[in-house]
């Protein structure tokens, strides 16, 4: 009795395990800016892909194929030696976004400034990311934005 | 002569609770409705899972979810916690008792005068908890149909055998569940270092009444002004929300941080499939009204759902 009970609970740990191994994966991002008082609402489709040492993003919007534009991202630590989550998300932008695109503003912001985050590590190889300066959050995996000591300077 | 149970007002020709204070009603489906009277019949007893479908669903052919889905609709109807399980309380192994101390009988004048005010009906620090199950399971009668009621547990020994043969199966469950939770939804490592000024700390709004969402309001170290719950501004959306997503069979993870005029939050939307999308949404001047932010946070929801692959 007591082996079917341990026999048991194994093989209701390992289909647990195994369930957790197969955990899903994000098909699509998409971000929207959204406001209240004038109503208006913009939504892109963010696409990410993870790279050495960080991943490629291009921007599209939901009924264009072509993207608004692409840009390569890296993540640098701002206090190396000090044990902490907070960092720089830096961009490298690969070509400008056109000139009527609502990313103008905000391509010349981060070419100039990084962009100051928090990571957060999920439990299931994944962490949310706050980007201090837009103020938005987004779940990725792990691979993709890990801050490291070296890179870029904040 | 008229039942209330908890403030809930039974109103049998209506098949529905109506609210002592409120006036506000809810509608029982028939089943959960005939379920409900037979543990008020049989207030105080154990009774066991086999003999409630038997009474309630008849020679009917019921799923295995038919018993529990109708407890937790009950217990949602009469505002009982499911952990606590004050009124419907969980006997492992055994079934389902239903608090009798949460039972008043009124006169039909009385009951009629709902809006009074006076009538405070269950004072939660008076009304005692029954934890001493085995207590109550030897005060049982026997069932009304002849079966035999569940057999009280008199020896210590046998007691503290049974209890930690149930504390075995709760933490052998607990993993299980906590490992099965992780493959549907995000499960953060609650590991928050107050100490460091660059964390974030995640802190979950748990709300038993949306069981498919799981909400996690992110905050910067010491940053407590920022402690407004999202569960307690949109209440009724999310409750929305949730019924959507049961109805596609779907969970959502969501994060938010705020700040005073900007509201930014992560949804993690996974269907049966366990697809996921999220949906990264910055909303300005989130404060403006909590029917608009509500209403748009369940559109967005909504259509992110049907924009997802069809499951196969």
């Amino acid at each position: 009795m007591k082996c079917l009970s341990v026999s048991n609970f194994c093989a209701a740990l390992l289909c647990g395990l195994a369930l957790q191994a197969s955990a899903a994966t994000i098909s699509r991002t998409q971000f929207g800016q959204y406001d209240l008082a004038s109503g208006s609402r913009q939504l892109y489709t963010l696409n990410l892909s993870a790279t050495e040492g960080g991943a490629n993003m291009n921007i599209t919007q939901p009924d264009r194929a072509q993207p608004l534009f692409t840009s390569g991202i890296s993540v640098c630590a701002f206090a190396p030696k000090t044990p902490g989550t907070g960092g720089y998300l830096h961009l490298q932008t690969q070509n400008k976004p056109a000139a009527d695109s609502p990313f103008n503003a905000f391509m010349g912001y981060v070419s100039d400034n990084n962009l100051h985050v928090f990571i957060k590590p999920l439990s299931d190889s994944r962490q949310i990311v706050l980007i201090q300066d837009t103020l938005s959050l987004i779940v990725v995996d792990r691979a993709m934005m890990s801050i490291t000591d070296a890179g870029c300077t904040p | 002569m008229q039942i209330v149970i908890n403030k809930w007002r039974l109103d049998t020709s209506l098949n529905a609770l109506i609210h002592c204070e409120t006036g506000e009603i809810q509608r029982l489906g028939e089943f959960h409705f005939i379920l409900l009277e037979t543990f008020i019949q049989h207030a105080g007893e154990v009774l066991p899972r086999a003999w409630l479908i038997n009474e309630v669903w008849k020679n009917r052919v019921v799923g295995n979810n038919s018993l529990p889905t109708a407890i937790y609709a009950l217990r949602v109807a009469l505002g009982d916690d499911g952990r606590v399980q004050e009124i419907i309380k969980t006997v492992p192994k055994k079934g389902y008792v239903f608090n009798k101390d949460f039972i008043t009988e009124r006169a039909d004048d009385d009951a009629e005068n709902t809006g009074a005010g006076e009538a405070v009906l269950f004072n939660p620090a008076s009304a005692p908890v029954s934890d001493d199950t085995p207590d109550a399971v030897a005060e049982s009668p026997p069932l009304p149909d002849g079966s035999e009621p569940v057999a009280p547990i008199k020896k210590a020994s046998r007691r503290t055998k049974s209890l930690l043969l149930i504390f075995t199966l709760l933490l052998a469950a607990g993993i299980s569940w906590g490992l099965m939770k992780g493959f549907h939804r995000e499960t953060p490592v609650v590991n928050n270092d107050v100490t460091n000024p660059d964390t974030l700390l995640l802190h979950e709004e748990k709300n038993l009444e949306t069981n498919r969402i799981t909400l996690f309001h992110l905050r910067r170290n010491n940053d407590e002004i920022h402690a407004s719950q999202l569960t307690a501004h949109i209440p009724a959306h999310l409750k929305k929300i949730n019924a959507l997503l049961e109805t596609k069979q779907a969970s959502l993870t969501l994060y938010y941080y705020t700040t005073m005029p900007r509201l930014s939050l992560s949804l993690l939307i996974t269907d049966r499939c366990k697809q996921q999308n999220q949906l990264i949404m910055g909303i300005q001047n989130w404060q403006r009204s909590a029917d608009e932010l509500g209403s748009l946070v369940y559109q967005e929801v909504e259509r992110t759902l049907n924009e997802m692959p069809v499951c196969q």
